[in-house]
């Protein structure tokens, strides 16, 4: 085990897939010469050339499209979109081209790339740098999605993602980058799709994702001082989701918080809240709670964007609501 | 809108004004059509006043302790459509920048609204409630439910199924549970729709139910079956009807019916047997001083037991114009509680329909009720000759835990020497 922060995590992810298959390259803005603005291709450059690791013109639109067809042409491209809100931009070659291709062409076509992309409120950066968009993606059926919130996890999950033959899009989150947790040595892999419980409990599930399972790890605590014994599950992967560990949880608990950093309406936490319904239906002994931002552009001031996003004490809240 | 409660003379014309003797919901609490919410007390009677609509006790406007006229307005209903003090936490869901210091909150306010309790006749029960009250065969209308807006949760299936059989528990009156809504609507689905109407149920066949479904599942019953010659009954009450004064219409001051001779009968044979004039309780059997007969009357709607209290000791014609009083009063459903709470034992007679024999379900905490058959003309052998009877076939319906088979027997076999040997009630 290696301590390492989340933002060197990745960057190991990165030098050790592009190390082992030298058809992995890496693209976007300021992530060549300036390392990425969150400094997770910090040195890449150097390593393995210019040709390798690309800046690029202000263009999403583009960059991703050039991503399907680099995928498609036989390389292992992994493209870097500054922040999550500029998601709208890539979402026609995301959703008409990247995920549909290998449903038309069957297996003529493999569409092996990687979108990482970091979104979340809680730093200041306003309205239109502040968002969790996950569900403009998750919601498409052909890409994968999903959203470490641990160092460890950030690195396997990313060299699976480098790795799977399919479109991933990998959301990273602002405020993990300098979180620093242990990362096991060596050629260390997450399977895509399979949650973990970042904390046993009894009482009531937690389900999150992302910065959102630290928030709930907090809340976890703050309620064991109840005597409440908060279960905690780390989703990691919002697409495909992990069924059987949801349902495995609240057939123990019974009480299901769901958190997702994303706007509530229309948001993941209501694809969790159906599936619990539909597939733990008599193991509930409460409705679900169902947190996420509160329906509104994220705001500037710090104190009004505490007030709209969700964290620790209103996942706790949440988790007493069902227990009462 | 708001609906009064209002206190009719359509009870009595006799009424002038009532006093309010107890509110049974509290303001803001639900009511549901037809279901008790203030007991009002008259000259003659506590008046149970039920709600005319569903809603909530929005405001009670007499207070307890205080006389109301005929017609006064007691308190009033709300149908719920506009807010309630004590429930207007209705958030409004704007989320217009402006509203910024207190939107976080209404998304986290549970999408409860306030009105508690839906009084439509579905009980609130989560998911696992349901499923862990089925497996346990607990009917939920059994269950208090301890969730947000009464919501039955696991927690209150599970004290119903770790609780022991409800029993009196030492204490005279049997205290039950009346679930406020009715018992497992999923029973709608086996008719078709519009096959049917829904009549929501009052007070009174709530207390039906409950008390009844109570007794035949933890009373251990065992039942005694007799058949009584009634020839010299039925003699003995010609002569004593002949011999009643009559007015100057030439009718009768009273009529002793035959089942008045049964509840004497029946009282005298239990001040006889008196291990059998019990109740059971957990800690100690209460052994009653007094025979008081609970007497089962029909009523439109139902059915009530009114008293006759010390009917061993009473003559013959006391009891018949009791029972005249309380039985038409029982009618009008003027009777007062103690009136008809409280007996030692039952009778139960159908006989006037024919029915030549029942077992009746005991009324708790009594220990035995006595089900009385039609008379009829049979045919008998007596000393090896046929001839011809009336007779009558009782059974008795025993609580085992209190009266056991042998005393039970006693009790029906002293019954019987009365009712075949008449006179002896009268001495």
């Amino acid at each position: 085990m290696t301590m390492q922060r989340y933002a060197e995590a990745l960057n190991s992810a990165l030098r050790e897939e592009m190390a082992r298959d030298d058809t992995v390259w890496l693209f976007g803005e300021d992530v060549s010469t300036y390392g990425g603005v969150f400094k997770v291709s910090k040195g890449l450059r150097d390593e393995f050339g210019p040709e390798r690791v690309l800046d690029t013109p202000i263009s999403e639109q583009t960059l991703t499209a050039m991503a399907v067809t680099a995928a498609m042409t036989g390389t292992r491209p992994v493209l870097e979109i500054m922040y999550a809100d500029f998601m709208p931009l890539t979402l026609d070659a995301l959703v008409n081209q990247a995920s549909i291709y290998e449903y038309i062409w069957a297996d003529q076509v493999q569409m092996p790339f990687v979108l990482r992309t970091q979104g979340g409120g809680g730093a200041g950066a306003g309205a239109q740098h502040s968002k969790s968009l996950d569900v403009l993606v998750a919601h498409v059926p052909g890409i994968k999605v999903v959203a470490p919130a641990t160092p460890a996890d950030a690195k396997g999950l990313l060299k699976a993602a480098i790795r799977d033959p399919h479109p991933v899009v990998f959301l990273e989150h602002k405020l993990l980058y300098n979180s620093r947790d242990e990362v096991p040595d060596g050629d260390h892999l997450c399977e895509i799709g399979k949650a973990r419980t970042a904390r046993e409990g009894s009482d009531v599930s937690i389900f999150a994702t992302s910065k959102m399972v630290h928030d709930a790890l907090k809340a976890a605590t703050e309620l064991e001082a109840d005597g409440i014994s908060a279960e905690v599950i780390d989703l990691r992967t919002l697409r495909p989701l992990d069924n059987t560990a949801i349902v495995q949880s609240v057939k123990k608990t019974n009480h299901a918080v769901v958190v997702n950093e994303g706007w509530r309406f229309c948001g993941f936490g209501a694809e969790l809240s159906a599936t619990i319904m539909e597939q733990a239906f008599d193991d509930l002994d409460a409705p679900v709670e169902r947190l996420g931002t509160f329906d509104m552009p994220i705001p500037y001031s710090e104190p009004l964007e505490t007030s709209v996003l969700p964290d620790a004490e209103k996942i706790a809240a949440a988790a007493r609501r069902a227990l009462r | 809108m708001t609906t009064d409660i209002k206190i009719t003379g359509a009870g009595g014309e006799y009424m002038e004004s009532v006093t309010v003797v107890e509110w049974v919901v509290k303001p803001g609490d639900p009511v549901a059509a037809g279901n008790v919410v203030v007991v009002v007390e008259t000259a003659k009677a506590a008046t149970e006043v039920e709600a005319p609509i569903d809603g909530i006790l929005s405001e009670i406007v007499v207070n307890v302790g205080a006389e109301a006229d005929i017609g006064a307005v007691l308190g009033r209903i709300s149908d719920g459509s506009e807010p309630f003090d004590t429930a207007a936490e209705a958030v409004a869901e704007n989320p217009a920048l402006v509203s910024v210091e207190t939107s976080p909150n209404a998304q986290d306010l549970p999408s409860d609204v306030p009105i508690e309790q839906p009084a439509n006749g579905r009980i609130l029960a989560t998911p696992l409630a349901r499923r862990i009250a089925a497996e346990l065969s607990i009917n939920l209308a059994s269950v208090n439910g301890t969730g947000p807006k009464g919501r039955i949760k696991r927690r209150d299936v599970e004290l119903v199924s770790a609780e022991p059989v409800a029993s009196p528990a030492g204490s005279e009156q049997c205290v039950l549970t009346i679930p406020s809504v009715p018992s497992n609507v999923d029973e709608y689905d086996q008719f078709a729709p519009g096959s049917y109407e829904i009549r929501p149920h009052d007070s009174m066949r709530k207390m039906i139910a409950a008390r009844l479904a109570e007794a035949k599942q933890t009373i251990p019953h065992f039942y005694l079956k007799a058949t009584c010659d009634l020839d010299s009954l039925i003699r003995l009450r010609t002569e004593i009807n002949t011999s009643i004064p009559k007015d100057a219409d030439g009718r009768s001051a009273y009529k002793i019916s035959i089942n008045d001779f049964v509840i004497k009968a029946h009282a005298k044979a239990l001040s006889e047997v008196r291990d059998a004039n019990v109740s059971w309780s957990d800690s100690g059997m209460i052994v009653h001083h007094s025979v008081d007969v609970s007497v089962a009357v029909a009523i439109p709607g139902g059915l009530i037991t009114p008293i006759i209290r010390n009917a061993n000791t009473k003559p013959i014609s006391t009891i018949s114009l009791e029972m005249k009083d309380l039985a038409s009063r029982a009618f009008e459903r003027q009777l007062a509680p103690n009136e008809y709470q409280g007996g030692t034992t039952s009778i139960s007679n159908l006989g006037m329909f024919g029915v030549e024999e029942f077992a009746a379900i005991i009324n708790p905490p009594q220990a035995t009720i006595l089900a009385v058959g039609a008379g009829r003309r049979v045919a008998v052998v007596r000393d090896e000759i046929v001839d011809v009877a009336t007779q009558m076939t009782v059974t008795l319906s025993v609580d085992h835990r209190a009266v056991d088979g042998a005393l039970g027997a006693e009790l029906l076999q002293s019954f019987r020497r009365y009712i075949e040997s008449p006179l002896d009630m009268l001495v």
